[in-house]
């Protein structure tokens, strides 16, 4: 099976070939360029290299969420556009998961997470399991970072932790886990993302595919808190005129 | 030569959009969603929402698109995107979703300017002579377009604050009417009477810029006045006084233009095109000296079909974009530097 597989979650951008889980080639770019701008070339440069035909890709894996809204959304709609116009399968895969697999060899719990700025994270916690597969323990959610943190000490676990924005929120992991683990490289790699991929149910409505936020638009939690039930049930509001 | 099909894009606010124009001037389909119901929620729009309802709708938009005119990749010559003036998260949307179709067929991408779409609306009910004058109005814009030849444009005129269509969203809040309010207004003004002769902003200054900001604010003092002292107002009044407000500034100022710049034709495009007060003056008031082009008011609001009118223009001129074509949210027109001395 031949795989494309596209992750702008957060500041890196990570586009990688692969054939069935063998990477061909992959580009990972940390360059201050907007991923508007690179994301495209990058997967015609990552595609020629290979030297796939665009009509030759099988399977699109595209890291869904959470991350940067607008990352997501870029990665989310060239995903879904790509998967739908080349026939191919569509893929949507955590990029916490993502950066979770990108830490090997370590049997506790691993937490990776995104800054999401005032204390609080994109989280969630992974592990590997006997045959090396990883393993959702506690799901992704938008939190408070001292929540998480509280959250941990139920799972009696060695942990490993591995994000962005690592420079904040290092002293506080610490003083809390003074023997946790925290890994660096927090770029996905293209075999992270094919790993996680590879396995993963295909998206049944490419047409609904969206990205997972995990939060709602401060507008609309404002409005919601306004509303009855009965209002909020309604969510028809988009109209073809 | 064969016929030229372009595939376009439209996401640069509230309206998902997508279109095929068979040689700029022939609409073969034109889907548009739109979120409004969504953002009367906020009383205007939220740019994150919207970039999220985008998400939502952009294949929807692009299968019925492509259903409607009955056509395939291969009857494809080009596809065309908005890449500004807007809400730069929307616009990406649209964007890569372009880029996307144009990559995975080899179809060249052109980025076209929403407000050049707006102005090129008119091509696709008329056939524009140059050079033309364009009076762009909308939510977002107000602008006196000086229409060289064919693709050239040069801003003689643009508001220095609020856009003509923004001035009546703010009215109609304060007169309780909801987001957007330009048709309520439209209607009231038309049953009521000009009681209030608010102020003519820039009317009689030797250039062909428009000001808003001030005349909102004398309706919202009016109000305000109004309920301290304990007067009732008729609100059909205010609307009527109001409007009449707005389109003698439009008026004077597009007469003005067309006095220094004499042109055949003058282009009424942009939402704020739909009003019919503003259609019915220009035809009092002008159709003697200049013909004028209004484009149907579904051609008036955003829409993927504009947008594919224009890029016919650029795809004659061979402007095509890279795969690195950015979100613009505050591209424009250049403006014409001789202005002022001509008047």
């Amino acid at each position: 099976m031949n795989i494309l597989a596209i992750d702008t979650s957060a500041a890196p951008l990570t586009i990688a070939t692969a054939v069935d889980q063998k990477i061909i080639a992959q580009a990972l770019d940390v360059g201050m360029k907007s991923h508007s701008v690179k994301l495209m070339p990058a997967i015609d440069t990552v595609v020629k290299q290979t030297g796939f035909k665009q009509s030759d890709i099988d399977r699109i894996i595209v890291a869904q969420g959470p991350g940067s809204f607008t990352g997501i959304r870029l990665a989310v709609t060239t995903a879904k556009m790509l998967a739908w116009t080349l026939d191919a399968q569509l893929v949507g895969v955590s990029s916490l998961a993502v950066l979770a697999r990108n830490v090997r060899d370590f049997s506790g719990c691993i937490v990776p997470f995104f800054d999401a700025r005032n204390g609080n994270v994109f989280a969630g916690v992974y592990q590997e399991d006997a045959a090396g597969d990883l393993q959702n323990v506690l799901q992704d959610s938008h939190i408070a970072l001292l929540d998480l943190l509280a959250e941990l000490q139920k799972l009696h676990q060695p942990l490993c932790f591995i994000g962005q924005g690592m420079d904040v929120y290092r002293n506080q992991i610490l003083a809390t886990y003074p023997d946790a683990k925290i890994v660096e490289d927090n770029i996905p790699t293209g075999q992270s993302l094919v790993d996680i991929g590879f396995k993963s149910p295909i998206v049944e409505d490419i047409d609904q595919f969206v990205p997972e936020y995990l939060r709602q638009t401060q507008a609309e939690m404002l409005w919601a808190q306004k509303q009855s039930t009965e209002v909020l049930k309604n969510n028809n509001y988009i109209q073809d005129v | 030569m064969s016929d030229v099909l372009i595939l376009a894009f439209e996401s640069s606010c509230d309206e998902t959009s997508v279109a095929v124009v068979k040689n700029g001037r022939e609409v073969l389909s034109n889907i548009i969603a739109t979120q409004i119901k969504s953002h009367q929620r906020f009383g205007g729009v939220v740019p994150e929402v919207a970039s999220r309802h985008h998400v939502e709708q952009i294949i929807h938009c692009t299968k019925l698109a492509l259903k409607e005119a009955q056509v395939d990749y291969q009857d494809l010559a080009a596809v065309a995107v908005t890449y500004g003036p807007g809400l730069v998260g929307s616009l990406l949307i649209g964007l890569m979703a372009a880029k996307a179709i144009s990559w995975a067929h080899d179809l060249p991408l052109i980025g076209v300017n929403h407000l050049a779409g707006h102005i090129y609306a008119a091509n696709l009910v008329a056939e524009i002579k140059y050079p033309a004058l364009a009076l762009v109005v909308s939510g977002g814009h107000t602008e006196l377009v000086y229409v060289k030849a064919a693709g050239e444009f040069e801003i003689l005129g643009d508001t220095r604050d609020d856009a003509v269509g923004e001035a009546y969203d703010k009215v109609g809040r304060m007169l309780g009417i909801s987001y957007p309010a330009g048709k309520t207004i439209d209607q009231w003004a038309h049953e009521g009477k000009d009681t209030y002769n608010f102020p003519r902003a820039m009317l009689h200054e030797n250039n062909l810029n428009f000001s808003f900001s001030g005349i909102k604010s004398a309706v919202i003092n009016t109000l305000h006045h109004a309920e301290q002292v304990g007067i009732s107002i008729n609100k059909k009044d205010v609307a009527t006084s109001f409007q009449n407000d707005i389109l003698d500034i439009l008026l004077a100022k597009t007469q003005k233009a067309l006095h220094k710049y004499p042109v055949q034709q003058l282009i009424v495009a942009g939402g704020v095109a739909a009003n019919s007060g503003l259609r019915e003056r220009l035809q009092q008031e002008l159709a003697n000296q200049v013909e004028l082009i209004f484009p149907p008011l579904r051609l008036c609001g955003d829409n993927a079909a504009m947008i594919g009118a224009y890029a016919y223009i650029k795809y004659q001129k061979n402007q095509f974009a890279s795969l690195t074509l950015n979100a613009d949210p505050s591209l424009d027109f250049e403006y014409c530097n001789n202005n002022e001395s001509l008047l």
